[in-house]
This record gives structure tokens, C-alpha cells and sequence, in this order.
């Protein structure tokens, strides 16, 4: 059963607006003779990152502007690192070429917003050498109302909800934060999810609070977080929980994982049928994040038998860019946690109810791209 | 049929919008000249710093009559300088040497 199909929402009420704003909009405009003359005009003025974008015609932005309730002009502050203004108008022209509807303009104010946080960093963020891109992440009754996918495909295809808000977010940071590979993202592999990153909760299907709950939504609240991330690196852990947990805490810790030499926090997306296995081994959400900081965790004297460690470089010192000084030497066996914190490790369960599929997405590092969360109403 | 679309873009932060580039120093003589370390320091104190940065400060001081040289240690490669460092940077500075070398 796919939970995100049965929901999708209606048309955008385009034929409900009866005030137009087009005379307030201060961005300059152009007449297209057709879709495929737009489609050629945004690529040429590099409004597109290449995908194909829809038009953004006065009528469907006056109708995303309206769901907003705010002012055209109001500001949600400076998207870096061009240092563009996130306005109420700019955005909503980004989401109509993103295909977004009124109804999700809540969730998008709210996106921004949380990439706008100052502890966000969202000038590294897009700049940085790493491949991470911030995944959006939904909880609430929105995911249901507006058609998200949380089941199978949980990460990819298939529902206009997730790809209309992915999208919406890349294109904010694309033309008004001017993150453009090479000039100013200077990612040196990047990854698919720059395209579109955007996932939801499967909270029909977890036997745990959801991940806004664990962060004090309430579980009726419409909640959106965003982490910059890698893409998501797929794990099979069947079995019993026992089995599950080794196989877990083996696959994370691998020497060349970002969280080796920068720290920072991490992202686990948990199966349903894996989160149901733990769950009824008797582990809260809170004893999973515990185990994970406790267990998954790199051996020291490996690494040095193995001679990956070079103390007379940063970028090959455990957590070189994170501690100075660095952290002692371990002694008598002792393994070094991925994360400084338990606090540091985010847990949602996605996915279908078929296998024993999980994902790990690495974050950025101590640098920044730390989860933030906002209520949709709470975007502006 | 044509139709309307609306730029996606907002107004370029620039000249036009009243920002205007700092003034071009015409020579370094005597010229204090900061320099933004975005690696800060090892734990033995050393300058983290890759080599090429450590010789164009070596080279300006020594060829180019800089007269101070100020060193502002960013707290990590991806976060802007303090605050407090930034103010004295502009206070004091004539010119800045920024970014990283490898």
C-alpha cells in the first residue's frame, strides 16, 4: 500500500484568485511564446540547474504568494552566499517553477527559514568541498494531506509532493542564494540529492515517537527539518535485533566517512520492519540513538596498525577539524564515538514495511548544516 | 500565444544597489596586511596553515615592504571570521589575504 498516493492533492485554486498582485511584483518579467521558448530562456539566464522548471507566471505565483499570509516583499533574511533576498516574492516564484501548490507554501517558507538559521551555516553549506545538500524532512498530518512519500521510494520517485518541496528548496538556493557549482559550490563529486532532496516520515509505520516529537512537536503539528547531508548509503541489517544492532554498529564507522575527520551529526532512516524488530526487543528511540554513540565507533588502534593515521595532518587526525588540541590517544582498547553527543544522531523511520532496508546519511561536520526544525506556520 | 513569466532572481547585490568595492591599495609599502588562517593552529602551536600562505606572507614582508602583518585564526575553514576579529581587520588593515591554498 502506498500511503502517499491516496491523498493527492486537488489543483492548485488558481481560479480562486480574484485581486492579482502583478503590479507589486518588483521582479522583472518577460513575455515567452511558448513553453519550450521559457525552457530555453531558463537555461540561458541560468535560472535552472538543468532539470526543466515550470513557468512561473504571475497567476500561479499570486496564488502560492496568497497561501503564505504575508506580505509580498516580507523577508526571511539573506540566502547565501550571493546574499539575495529571500522575500515572500522571490520565493514563491521558485516554487512555482518548482511545481509547487498553495497548500505546500507553508512547508517551503518553513524550509527556508530553517536553512536561513545562523547555526545552519548556510554559506558553507553551499560552498563547501563536501557533497552534502540539505534534505528536507516532514512530519505531521501534511505528509498524508498533501501526498508525501514516506513508504517505498521513500527517498525518490513517484510523489509530486516530495519533488515539488525538494525542488522549491534547490531552486531558493539556486537563484536567489547562488549556489552554482564550480563558482560558488565548490562540491567535488556533489550528488543527486542537489537536484532535489526531500523526504517524510513514515509515522503510520514506527513504533517510536516521530523525529519532530523527538525534537518537542507534538505529533499533530505540521513540522519541517532540514539537515545537509550526504546521500542517503543504503544498509541491508536483517535478522533479529541482536543481528541488527552488530550490523549497524560494523557499517557506520568506516574510516573514510566524513564523521572520521569532521564530527558533526548523522542521519539514520530506519525501515519500518528493522524499527518494529528493535522495538520489540524492547529499545525506545532514545536507547537506539544511545547504542549507536555507544557502539558504533572507530577503533583507534586499528586505524593506527592499519596506518591510515597521519598525526602531522589535520585532514588524517581523528576529528582534526573539530579538535584542537586533539583528542588524546586511546588508550587499552578504547573506540572513539562518530559524534561528540547523543544529541548529534537523528533517527527517522521511512521507507516500506517489505524488507530490512535502512540509510545512513552522513552530515557536514562540525561546520554547520546542523538539523533545524520549524513548524510550517512558522516560516515567517 | 505568449504569457508572461517573472524572474526568479532578486536584484543584484552590487553597485546598484548603493554597495561599493573597497578602495584598490596602489602599493603595499608600508601597508598593514591581515591574514584570514582559516586551519588556525595545531596543537603545537604551529601555524596550520598549508606552506604556500605561510611563504606569501614570508614573501610580502620581506619584498613587498608590508610593515604589519595581522593573523585572525577563523574558529573553522567553513565559518565567516568572529565578529570582533572582523571589526579589528577593518579597524586596523589595509588589505586582507583570504582563502586557502593547497
Amino acid at each position: 500500500m502506498r500511503t502517499d498516493r491516496e491523498n493527492l492533492p486537488a489543483r492548485s485554486p488558481l481560479s480562486a484568485v480574484t485581486a492579482p498582485l502583478s503590479d507589486a511584483f518588483r521582479a522583472r518579467s518577460h513575455e515567452v511564446e511558448s513553453f519550450w521558448a521559457w525552457h530555453e530562456l531558463a537555461w540561458e539566464r541560468g535560472w535552472t540547474d538543468g532539470l526543466p522548471v515550470a513557468p512561473p507566471t504571475p497567476e500561479k505565483v499570486e496564488a502560492l504568494v496568497e497561501a503564505c499570509g504575508l506580505p509580498l516583499q516580507h523577508s526571511l533574511g539573506k540566502v547565501a552566499p550571493a546574499g539575495g533576498e529571500a522575500t515572500v516574492e522571490t520565493i514563491a516564484i521558485n516554487a512555482a517553477m518548482a511545481g509547487c501548490w498553495p497548500d505546500l507554501m507553508p512547508l517551503v517558507l518553513a524550509a527556508v527559514d530553517c536553512a536561513l538559521d545562523p547555526a545552519f551555516n548556510l554559506n558553507g553549506v553551499q560552498g563547501t568541498t563536501n557533497p552534502c545538500a540539505p534534505l528536507t524532512i516532514v512530519n505531521g498530518p501534511v505528509r498524508v494531506r498533501e501526498g508525501f512519500a514516506f513508504a517505498e521510494g521513500a527517498f525518490g520517485g513517484g510523489s509530486r509532493a516530495n519533488a515539488a518541496l525538494g525542488r522549491a528548496m534547490r531552486l531558493v538556493l539556486w537563484n536567489i542564494g547562488g549556489g552554482k557549482p564550480g563558482l560558488t559550490d565548490m562540491a567535488t563529486v556533489g550528488q543527486p540529492g542537489k537536484w532535489c532532496y526531500s523526504i517524510a516520515e513514515n509515522e503510520e509505520h514506527s513504533p517510536w515517537p516521530s523525529l519532530a516529537e523527538d525534537r518537542g512537536y507534538s505529533r499533530d503539528e505540521d513540522v519541517v527539518t532540514v539537515f545537509a547531508c550526504d546521500a542517503p548509503h543504503a544498509m541491508f541489517v536483517s535478522g533479529d535485533a541482536e543481528r541488527i544492532l552488530k550490523l549497524i554498529a560494523q557499517s557506520l564507522p568506516r574510516w573514510s566517512v566524513n564523521m572520521f575527520f569532521a564530527a558533526g551529526q548523522m542521519l539514520l532512516v530506519i525501515g519500518p520492519r528493522v524499527a518494529d524488530a528493535l522495538a520489540r526487543y524492547g529499545m525506545t528511540r532514545a536507547d537506539f540513538k544511545q547504542f549507536v554513540h555507544d557502539h558504533a565507533r572507530f577503533d583507534y588502534a586499528e586505524m593506527v596498525g592499519a596506518g591510515v593515521l597521519d598525526d602531522s595532518d589535520q585532514s588524517m587526525t581523528y576529528w582534526g577539524a573539530f579538535s584542537r588540541p586533539q583528542p588524546a590517544i586511546p588508550q587499552d582498547g578504547e573506540r572513539l564515538p562518530m559524534v561528540p553527543t547523543v544529541d548529534d544522531i537523528h533517527v527517522v523511520v521511512a521507507g516500506g514495511t517489505g524488507q530490512w532496508w535502512c540509510a545512513f546519511c552522513p552530515g557536514w561536520g562540525h561546520y554547520g548544516g546542523h538539523a533545524q526544525s520549524r513548524r510550517a506556520k512558522d516560516g515567517a | 500565444m505568449t504569457f508572461r513569466v517573472l524572474e526568479p532572481t532578486p536584484p543584484p547585490v552590487g553597485t546598484k544597489s548603493g554597495l561599493q568595492l573597497a578602495h584598490r591599495l596602489g602599493s603595499l609599502e608600508g601597508k598593514t596586511l591581515a591574514f584570514v588562517d582559516a586551519w588556525g593552529r595545531h596543537s603545537s602551536s604551529a601555524d596550520a596553515m598549508y606552506p604556500l600562505m605561510k611563504d606569501i606572507r614570508r614573501r610580502l614582508t620581506t619584498e613587498y615592504g608590508i610593515a604589519e602583518i595581522l593573523w585572525f585564526p577563523k574558529q573553522n575553514i567553513a565559518t565567516p571570521l568572529a565578529n570582533e576579529d572582523l571589526a579589528e581587520l577593518i579597524r586596523r588593515a589595509n588589505g586582507a589575504v583570504v582563502g586557502e591554498a593547497i
